[in-house]
């Protein structure tokens, strides 16, 4: 789950967007039985996890009540399990690691409902050995997608939500190994939604999975594995509480409106619409070299787009409703009483207070305009539009080899292993639609305005003066480069009250910037290759499991390791130029947990402290900001996090089939320094700030809760079927800070006693939350034929008041705090997953 | 179960580990206020005073107050009225400002400048976005219930005596109760929204005390009629060239819609160049001269009504001005009192009151009663006529009248200004 987060988070240029993903996507992976990571109560029965048998190993597996409960119950409220984001889990797929190079993240949208593969991945939710990879400090999840890792016979599945999709079909199929040595395997799937649980979002996927394998001898097998998973999504928005309240729609989405189409039919249209296709082909060749030792090598690569829409405009208003100055509370604040009735008038329609798609064409259609060159040449008469829908694409190529040597003695295990990746992303933006004008002028807006050099205004030097088409490349354009060399090696050994493991890990991380557009604004380090980093890396960790008797345990992991910064941080504004954050540093992170494990036959219990500081991180974010008519770019260096806190879970048979369980998670997720910020904008030469101070030691990290609890009750039936409930309690949620308002200069004008001080610097915590989740399931056997019937429902009281996440607006006024309020979301109302599968 | 016992205690142990480390957040570096960073509205004043200059103030000092008057209304622009327990001030921005009325702020004084304009004490140059902090909102100043005699004495000692105690009204909230527009100023609006002039509206207590308030142009409600009756009004104290004058927040203010007490009944004081404007006649009786406006002399309300039977020699004239109806019926007082003057010789002008008379036609067929008054000792000097008594005539239909005479021989000039009667 919190892998998926993370993805989403690092593909939206903006924070805003990448909350709102998150929401949708989290929403779709809570479901029962479908979410790789974790493996639910409902699935214990099938459980056959691969791990590898040791007592420490089973320790973490997937049938932590922790886990499961956290990845079931909480995920709908943003929990983060020890608060860490996704690229402190290496996602690994038949042990191909396949985290992001470019952000480090979890890619979990290119195996997007498939499912019936991906349930039965390998996982462990925090720091522990690996037998696959040196992996991260948050654990690691290998799927097998092999053709013998599906069932052999087929499977068939209808699930109908209310969730980002309303019906979903799956069917998978698999022969198992056969006697001639072949394995095959497929699996088919597609989602879809007119219109999800949010307004204006859809939902259209398909996903596509096909293995052979061959056992070439007892010594040598190979496998050859194809998936990917096309997918088109209108997307939902995150906004401030008066829209919500304005609107009476907690889930209320600024990115659709009605446009009328020619025929007078108006159809609902969002102009945030994600296309993605990025299909992975793996191929693996395993060798038995003895009866100890063993070799596993593949070669894999990945290729597709990741475009995501969104409206631009030039020389015309913000089209988006929500921007402030169409709200009442901007006029509140200027002592304009008439506009603010206006606005609030605005608001109280549907069709007024969503995007006028109709109006963008009408400006469009009377901007008849001839654009000329510098020298008073005609390039170009018609009608040039002043909004368009653009799409920003961010398309992947990549591939590597992956080596895997394991030596199986009696007590012991080493694994060794070599990883080389590299991974390209071309970042480009395309017009997609014109809104009914003939052509977009590709110029940058803001150096128009400033600058007499009309020079300075071309998004391509090479290229001047452009006038660009449905299709055509225009803005920015370039690759980012990322190449991976890690070696790993592994020890485990096992005694009789003690088993041992240590590891260590030595990586390389390489990383530029190739522009493919001249910019007017940045003619010298916007073309071309930027100077290449390169970062040298290790890592050691180790653990024990203290064995005191059969039913309990003690077990004990640390880690020291440092983590090269990642290309997405590290370049400050890439759109424009070959510019990196000064003195790029490795992040240093040390780890450590404890855990008291309980395994009695009716009683199983894990109580665990941990403790985590990342130091010298580099922090970015994107906002568009319209006094500048461009992206903002807020980078800080040398962010230190601290993480510590405990995990419990407790499951116990209480009497006859009912059983109980209680989660409790207590975490403290706090900055840990004060770093320095920079501030720079995409369109301007211009250093806004340089090195500020940000005073955010202590504060809380933001948008998930720190605390959460959870207590159920579970009754398993003689004639398989079973029903439980939860009631899940959500504590310590604070918005992420801004940090630019926790600087000297943000309250320079400011004395203690002012209560802007206290507002400007003082972090909002978020009201505590509940919700009740109930699940339910129940297998038939007809024949030959094995139907099971499904169903959770999420928030069973229809709680549409609890906010579980945002963030504060990078932008704000100092007199005004309230002037750009922070961005909100709230945890869906009722929600339901129904599934009904057919095995034969 | 004693393992059981150990794991909830181990439990217990880790949550008040955890809890105990409550780590309190950051804070930037910020200027803390200190009771000598702060100075009051009274110290600023008498450190003007005794500079007696425009003093940039360069230290880093604040004065803390509520604003009494924003700019919502229009009535004024670029400036807020600004008190505290010790005085009121005006303060005057780089540009217009989204200050409320109630705010009470702290203005940060470095690169404020602090200044006397015709009196006034003003904060001038002030920029909202750096120099004003806003802690709270919707403080309502009290206003201080005065009278206008109360205010105009204070000034008035104040001129007089030049001395270092301040005119303490300055700038500050006011509110007066029973008062009334005077009755000349009825049909009125609280300024010329048309041309978007200013102007001085005249207002009068029930002890016969007057003032005015002056109004923008500009300001929301310039067009909007005064209130007719009488009641409370709440005002800021101003001041222009040694004249008391009053700003109003808002027509809610000027709460003045009761019945209307003793005041001002009539005024003619032909500013209008009208002899006969609001319901006074000419009855001429004899001869063809007769009343006339006029602005010639030295006299400072110009124009003035005259009269005279001289033109190329002298012929026989009787001409009456007489006023409008007027009801004494409710009043408990009357008088009557005018500016007048004359030259040359012949027959002194009668000042006369009657009951009974219908408006037209001639006056010498009603009952007539002479009143007698300060008259002008001639060479053109005008003198005011006094207070004279009506206290007799508290009916209705009550009329005076100025009567004219000459002969052929001789006649005087006659000129009659700022005819007002109270009640």
């Amino acid at each position: 789950m919190i892998k998926k987060i993370g993805f989403l988070i690092s593909l939206s240029l903006f924070t805003t967007s990448g909350f709102s993903q998150v929401t949708e996507e989290e929403q779709e992976d809570t479901l029962l039985t479908n979410t790789p990571v974790f493996i639910t109560n409902l699935e214990d029965g099938e459980n056959s996890s691969g791990s590898s048998g040791n007592i420490s190993g089973l320790l973490q597996s997937s049938r932590d009540v922790f886990a499961s409960t956290a990845g079931f119950n909480f995920s709908a409220a943003r929990f983060k399990i020890r608060g860490y984001q996704s690229d402190k889990t290496m996602i690994l797929l038949n042990g191909i690691p396949m985290n992001d190079l470019e952000t480090g993240r979890g890619t979990w949208y290119r195996w997007g409902g498939l499912n019936d593969v991906t349930r039965y991945s390998e996982t462990k939710n925090w720091l522990s050995d690996n037998p696959y990879h040196f992996g991260g400090i948050g654990g690691y999840s290998n799927i097998n997608s092999k053709a013998t890792g599906i069932r052999k016979g087929s499977r068939v599945s209808y699930a109908s939500t209310n969730r980002a999709y309303s019906h979903r079909v799956m069917y998978t199929y698999g022969t198992g190994m056969q006697s001639n040595g072949w394995a095959f395997a497929a699996s088919v799937s597609a989602r879809y939604a007119n219109e999800g649980y949010v307004d204006g979002t859809s939902y259209e996927a398909f996903s596509y999975f096909l293995a052979a394998e061959k056992n070439i001898n007892k010594k040598h097998n190979i496998n050859l594995t194809i998936l990917g998973s096309p997918s088109r999504r209108g997307k939902g928005s995150i906004s401030t509480l008066e829209t919500y309240e304005l609107s009476g729609n907690n889930f209320y989405n600024s990115y659709w409106g009605y446009q009328t189409k020619p025929d007078g039919t108006q159809i609902k249209r969002n102009s945030r619409v994600a296309d993605s296709h990025m299909p992975i082909i793996a191929f693996s060749h395993e060798w038995k070299i003895n009866e100890i030792s063993s070799l596993k090598t593949s070669l894999h690569t990945s290729f597709g787009k990741y475009g995501q829409t969104a409206l631009n405009w030039y020389g015309a208003k913000d089209p988006r409703p929500d921007y402030y100055k169409y709200l009442p509370s901007y006029y509140d604040g200027i002592n304009d009483p008439t506009n603010s009735q206006r606005m609030f008038n605005n608001w109280q329609n549907e069709a007024t207070r969503q995007v006028q798609w109709d109006d963008l064409y009408f400006a469009n259609s009377k901007n008849l305009f001839t654009h000329k060159d510098g020298d008073g040449n005609v390039l170009r008469e018609g009608l040039r539009s002043k909004y368009i829908v653009e799409n920003r694409w961010n398309n992947i190529v990549s591939g590597g080899l992956s080596s895997l040597y394991t030596v199986e003695k009696e007590n012991m295990t080493i694994n060794a292993g070599v990883f080389v990746q590299a991974q390209r992303n071309h970042y480009y933006n395309t017009v997609e639609d014109l809104l009914g004008g003939d052509y977009w002028v590709d110029v940058n807006q803001f150096a128009e305005q400033d600058f007499i050099d009309p020079n300075a205004a071309q998004s391509d030097l090479q290229n001047p003066n452009r006038t660009v088409g449905v299709g055509d490349v225009y803005a920015n354009n370039y690759y980012i480069m990322n190449i991976n060399a890690t070696a790993f090696s592994q020890i485990n050994y096992r005694t009789k009250r003690v088993d041992y493991y240590a590891a260590v890990e030595l990586s390389d991380e390489q990383f530029y910037r190739e522009g493919l557009f001249q910019t007017g604004l940045f003619p010298d380090n916007s073309l071309g290759k930027s100077e290449t980093k390169n970062f040298i890396n290790y890592a050691v960790k180790g653990g024990a499991t203290f064995k005191i008797s059969g039913r309990q345990y003690i077990t004990a992991n640390a880690a020291y390791l440092t983590e090269a910064p990642t290309s997405r941080t590290a370049f400050i504004s890439p759109r424009t130029r070959n510019v990196m954050v000064d003195d790029l540093k490795n992040e240093t992170i040390y780890t450590g947990d404890i855990n008291y494990i309980l395994r009695y036959p009716n009683l199983k219990m894990r109580l665990t402290y941990y403790y985590s500081e990342r130091k010298d991180a580099v922090w970015s974010r994107s906002f568009y900001n319209d006094e500048y008519n461009s992206f903002v770019n807020y980078v800080m260096k040398d962010v230190d996090y601290f993480h510590q806190g405990i995990e419990l879970g407790v499951d116990g048979k209480i009497y006859g089939g009912l059983s109980g369980n209680l989660v409790v998670a207590m975490g403290q997720h706090l900055y840990n320094s004060r770093p320095t910020a920079s501030i720079y904008v995409d369109n301007s030469a211009e250093l806004i700030a340089e090195d500020k101070t940000v005073y955010l030691q202590n504060y809380k990290m933001g948008g998930m809760p720190q605390s959460a609890a959870s207590v159920g009750l579970k009754y398993s039936g003689k004639k398989y079927w079973f029903a439980g409930v939860n009631f899940n309690y959500f504590a310590d949620i604070y918005l992420d800070p801004n940090p630019d308002r926790r600087t000297a200069e943000a309250v320079a004008n400011f004395v203690e006693s002012d209560p802007q001080f206290t507002q400007t610097i003082e972090q909002t915590k978020l009201d505590n939350g509940y919700s009740i989740s109930l699940f339910a399931g129940k297998s038939f056997k007809i024949s030959n034929y094995f139907l099971n019937i499904n169903v959770n429902i999420n928030n069973l009281t229809n709680n549409t008041q609890f906010v579980t996440g945002g963030f504060e607006q990078l932008r704000f006024d100092q007199q005004k705090i309230n002037k750009f309020p922070p961005r909100l979301g709230y945890m869906y109302g009722l929600n339901y997953f129904l599934m009904a599968t057919l095995r034969f | 179960m004693r393992k059981r016992i150990n794991a909830i205690l181990l439990g217990i142990f880790a949550i008040s580990a955890v809890t105990a480390c409550k780590k309190e957040p950051d804070s930037p570096p910020v200027n803390v206020i200190t009771a000598s960073d702060v100075i009051t509205i009274d110290s600023l004043k008498a450190w003007q005073r005794s500079v007696n200059d425009a003093i940039l103030i360069t230290d880093t000092i604040s004065v803390y107050g509520i604003v009494t008057m924003d700019e919502g209304n229009g009535n004024i622009y670029k400036n807020i009225y600004f008190q505290d327990h010790t005085g009121a001030i005006n303060v005057r921005f780089t540009g217009g400002t989204d200050l409320v009325q109630g705010d009470s702020i702290r203005i940060a004084l470095n690169g404020v400048t602090l200044n006397n304009f015709n009196g006034v004490y003003q904060l001038d140059g002030v920029e909202e976005e750096t120099n004003v902090v806003v802690q709270s909102s919707g403080n309502e100043t009290t206003p201080l219930t005065v009278s206008i005699d109360q205010i105009q004495s204070e000034y008035n000692a104040f001129l007089a005596e030049d001395s270092i105690v301040e005119f303490k009204y300055q700038s500050m909230l006011v509110r007066f109760t029973n008062v009334q527009f005077k009755t000349s100023e009825l049909f009125s609006t609280y300024a010329d929204a048309v041309t978007q002039s200013s102007e001085n509206r005249l207002f009068e207590d029930f002890d016969g005390y007057t003032s005015f308030i002056r109004t923008s142009g500009f300001a929301l409600f310039a067009a909007d009629s005064l209130p007719k009756g009488a009641g409370t009004m709440i005002c800021i104290v101003s001041e222009y060239n040694e004249e008391i004058q009053y700003i109003l927040r808002s027509p809610e203010e000027a709460d003045m819609n009761g019945p209307r007490g003793p005041g001002e009944l009539l005024v003619k004081d032909f500013s209008d160049d009208d002899v006969t404007s609001g319901g006074w006649s000419v009855q001429q009786v004899i001869g063809a001269d007769t009343w006339e406006t006029a602005e010639l002399g030295g006299w400072e309300d110009r124009p003035y009504a005259i009269i005279s039977n001289f033109d190329d020699g002298n012929s026989a004239c009787e001409s009456w001005l007489v006023s409008p109806s007027l009801d004494l019926s409710g009043s408990t007082d009357a008088s009557l009192s005018f500016d007048n003057a004359y030259n040359y010789s012949g027959d002194p002008l009668e000042l006369l009151i009657s009951t009974d008379y219908s408006g037209t036609g001639d006056p010498n067929l009603a009952t007539w009663t002479p009143l007698s008054a300060i008259w002008s000792t001639g060479s053109f000097d005008f003198v005011n006529s006094g207070s004279i008594d009506l206290a007799a005539y508290l009916t209705n239909n009550v009329r005076i009248a100025f009567k004219y005479t000459g002969t052929d021989s001789s006649g005087r000039t006659w000129e009659i200004d700022n005819i007002t009667i109270n009640g």
